[in-house]
């Protein structure tokens, strides 16, 4: 099974639309809300090279990552096939 | 097939079209790139009525709700081209669709507007950025320069008075266009600093932004700031390019000229929200504006008998 990390904010409402889209495709996810631990934030521009939520990161079963940054269905819905 | 009706954007004022034009029973689509548009950006919302306090995004999953329960499911696309001939209004997406009907609602608002400068698509993200109640919170303890002169830049002042060290206001203009309440609570800001007369020139970087050039416009002189992050709030850009200048319905601003009943020029065709020429852009007025489009539509229909 895939797992899934938003990195979000609090009041980033790109943030809710990524999480509501994918509560709606039945998928569930740890938000990693980067106001909440500094630690999070350091992780986010690691990963994605850059500093705008929300960032989705998809790790499937062989533990390959994949980053859809923004609040984006289409990429979303192939990074999750 | 050709439709009653095509609307263009699903956020207050196309919602509000479809919520009448299903009603009345009428065959239409809506086509838009999102659902919610700008309103779902629109922070804390305490002026529209019934809502004491909501926020943007809150009363947009409200009107997706309501369109919903209608069976209403917008195709989500982006609109590029829209023509029209004889009595027939040929509407094209980015996926390559052509789509046809007899009347046709533009409600597709605006987006934020770019400074086009060097360097603002290049940190993108990198330290760029237009929605500060997303992006704010990552730059805790760092310097930001927010650009503009309008309540958003002064909302983005105040939000980063609370989370930044420091934080720049870079207005080109002399004064503020925002509230006075609003120049006045980010006056008594400590770590906000107010640059007036004060051109952006250039974001520059390595990885991330490291600051801005400006022109001071009293001294003529190029300054720099050294920030992390730069905040762009210089209002809106209307979203409506897809309509042909040769209809001669938009004004100077890229707005729809339209009449009280959402009409405007070409027989057929109305809009409503904020990417019409009336003066205020609220959610309240968007409602409005679209239950007129969606009547002027249903009337037109009725009376042209096409």
């Amino acid at each position: 099974m895939k797992k899934i990390i938003i990195y979000t904010t609090s009041w980033c409402p790109w943030c809710q639309k990524t999480k509501k889209f994918l509560e709606n495709l039945g998928y569930s996810y740890e938000e990693r809300n980067v106001e909440l631990n500094p630690e999070w934030g350091k992780e986010l521009i690691e990963k994605s090279g850059q500093m705008g939520v929300p960032v989705t990161l998809i790790i499937d079963e062989n533990g390959k990552e994949k980053l859809v940054i923004g609040y984006d269905p289409l990429s979303l819905k192939e990074a999750l096939e | 097939m050709i439709y009653d009706s095509i609307i263009i954007g699903a956020s207050a004022g196309g919602i509000s079209s479809a919520i009448y034009l299903k009603r009345q029973g009428l065959n239409f689509i809506m086509i838009a790139k999102d659902i919610g548009g700008e309103m779902a950006l629109s922070g804390i919302v305490e002026n529209y009525p019934g809502f004491p306090r909501t926020t943007g995004f809150e009363l947009a999953e409200k009107f997706e709700e309501h369109l919903k329960s209608y069976g209403v499911e917008p195709i989500i696309d982006e609109v590029i081209k829209v023509e029209k001939e004889e009595n027939i209004f040929k509407v094209q997406t980015k996926s390559n669709n052509l789509y046809f009907s007899k009347t046709l609602i533009l409600a597709t608002g605006a987006t934020p507007k770019k400074l086009n400068i060097p360097g603002e698509n290049e940190f993108y993200h990198k330290g760029v950025s237009y929605c500060s109640v997303c992006d704010m919170p990552l730059f805790k303890g760092k310097t930001v320069a927010i650009i503009g002169g309008g309540n958003s830049a002064l909302e983005a002042g105040i939000m980063a008075s609370n989370i930044c060290l420091k934080a720049y206001i870079v207005n080109k203009n002399p004064v503020f266009k925002g509230d006075k309440i609003l120049v006045e609570e980010v006056s008594k800001k400590e770590n906000v600093e107010i640059i007036y007369n004060a051109l952006t020139q250039e974001i520059y970087g390595d990885e991330f932004v490291k600051g801005i050039k400006y022109l001071d416009k009293n001294t003529n002189e190029i300054k720099d700031l050294k920030v992390d992050g730069v905040f762009i709030h210089i209002g809106l850009k209307l979203n409506s390019e897809m309509i042909p200048d040769e209809w001669k319905v938009k004004n100077e601003f890229g707005e729809i000229i339209v009449n009280k009943f959402c009409e405007t020029n070409v027989p057929g065709f109305f809009a409503a929200g904020d990417v019409t020429d009336f003066p205020h852009k609220q959610i309240g007025i968007a409602v409005g504006q679209g239950i007129a489009a969606g009547l002027g539509v249903i009337n037109y229909l009725n009376k042209n008998k096409i």
